[in-house]
């Protein structure tokens, strides 16, 4: 229990101390995880949206497989692009294994069916009277859908937390496809992975520490939102 | 200018599977009158007013003016924005009565200036310059459906689609609901007013249609 103790006050003054590597690894989480929910949450809430709002051929198909990927380990997203992106791969040209665009494209592909589910969950149990209101005052099927996704937009932020929260923690697709570079590619995931192999508990607990606060404020964040959005 | 005004349907059929939920062979909707379309729970006055403002495609039907016909697979992108559907429990987006006001206007692309003046002179007319900046989601049942009315009447609609509006109120605000309703049928709206009950033929000046299983009687 003591040792417990003395690892994470030494980890947390590594933290406070601005440990050079320590950040490196948090900043690479931030910049490869943020980008990937950027670049993934229109898409996906667009899909989300058609599937809610709109009846077309392969609907229920496009849902099963939705909720399958969702369970898909990262693992095996990040063989998939591995396999893709190395030397015998179709995309080896493009020279992207081991780096950061690498992990952010594995990192869509994993988050994507996650807000994908989420969002739609929250456009059914939504007020389908929303989407109609617009429609009939005038407004396209864009600014229909940008006013639908405005009157749910706390259910939805939720959405797109619940896959930044996946993402950030992943460790199997970042470890396969970013190579765990020191100053690149490596995460907090991959990280901490790679310090308790080798038997370097603070620097883990460190790491670990950052994302469970990080959870922490996520929560934090989303419960004011919500708590303004609530039902009066 | 109005871009297409109708005053008939023809042929109007909507079928979910293999049930027939709309068979409507004729309907004339006269301008500048209030047509009242009564029936029962589940005979169809729901659907039809949505098909009437393009909300649901309808599979056969041609809609008609003076001057041009409508196909039914065009009907939706026609009739959006001027054939304005009001729901049973008005939908309030998030904002304050003027927002809800100024949502139309603003899809418009109308200046900020002509928002403002529009908005002023129908708060007015629906006497809500009172409510203007109050919440309108927080606003009662009977308040909603009035600034419902005003956000409709501010567009200039060709027909307005009522679909039960006072089945929710109490008796004071059902007799404000029905007096603006009459104030837009002296403004010249055409209106559909979809009910079950006998108040709204006593209340308002209309022909009534009688619906049933998705037909005209």
């Amino acid at each position: 229990m003591i040792e417990s103790e003395s690892a994470i006050l030494a980890a947390i003054r590594l933290l406070v101390s601005g440990d050079q590597a320590v950040w490196s690894i948090i900043g690479v989480s931030f910049a490869v995880s943020l980008r990937a929910v950027l670049i993934a949450s229109p898409f996906a809430l667009c899909i989300a949206f058609l599937l809610a709002y709109k009846s077309f051929v392969g609907r229920r198909f496009l849902l099963t497989l939705v909720n399958t990927l969702m369970s898909v380990p990262t693992v095996v997203v990040g063989l998939t692009i591995y396999l893709v992106l190395s030397r015998n791969g179709i995309g080896a040209d493009l020279h992207l294994l081991f780096t950061q665009t690498a992990m952010i494209i594995g990192q869509v592909l994993i988050c994507t069916p996650l807000i994908i589910a989420m969002a739609h969950s929250t456009f059914q149990s939504g007020d389908q009277k929303a989407y109609e209101t617009a429609k009939t005052l005038g407004a396209s099927p864009v600014s229909s859908m940008l006013t639908v996704i405005k009157e749910l937009r706390f259910g939805l932020l939720a959405a797109l937390i619940a896959g930044f929260s996946r993402i950030i923690a992943e460790v199997g697709c970042s470890m396969m496809v970013g190579g765990n570079i020191l100053d690149r590619t490596r995460n907090i995931p991959t990280a901490i992975a790679l310090e308790t192999s080798k038997g370097e508990f603070i620097i883990g607990i460190a790491l670990g520490i950052v994302l469970v606060s990080l959870t922490m404020i996520l929560n934090v964040v989303l419960n004011y939102f919500q708590g303004s959005g609530e039902i009066k | 200018m109005r871009p297409f005004e109708v005053s008939s349907v023809e042929n109007l059929r909507l079928l979910r599977g293999k049930r027939l939920v709309l068979d409507i062979p004729h309907l004339v909707i006269k301008s500048g009158t209030v047509t009242i379309l009564s029936g029962p729970n589940g005979s169809g006055k729901t659907t039809l007013l949505k098909v009437l403002a393009g909300l649901i495609k309808a599979d056969e039907g041609t809609f008609r003016s003076s001057t041009r016909e409508i196909s039914s697979t065009s009907a939706p992108k026609q009739f959006s924005g001027s054939h304005l559907y009001l729901h049973q429990v008005a939908y309030m987006f998030s904002g304050t009565v003027v927002d809800n006001l100024a949502f139309g206007l603003k899809q418009r692309k109308y200046a900020n200036s002509i928002i403002k003046s529009k908005i002023k002179q129908t708060l007015e007319w629906a006497s809500l310059t009172h409510l203007a900046y109050r919440e309108a989601k927080s606003l009662s049942t009977g308040e909603q459906h009035q600034v419902a009315l005003a956000r409709a009447r501010i567009l200039d609609p060709q027909l307005l689609l009522l679909d039960e509006t006072t089945a929710h109120m109490d008796k004071s605000a059902r007799i404000r609901t029905y007096q603006l309703i009459r104030d837009l049928q002296n403004d010249g709206v055409t209106m559909l007013f979809a009910t079950h009950e006998e108040e709204s033929e006593h209340e308002l000046d209309g022909v009534t249609l009688h619906i049933a299983n998705g037909k005209l009687l």
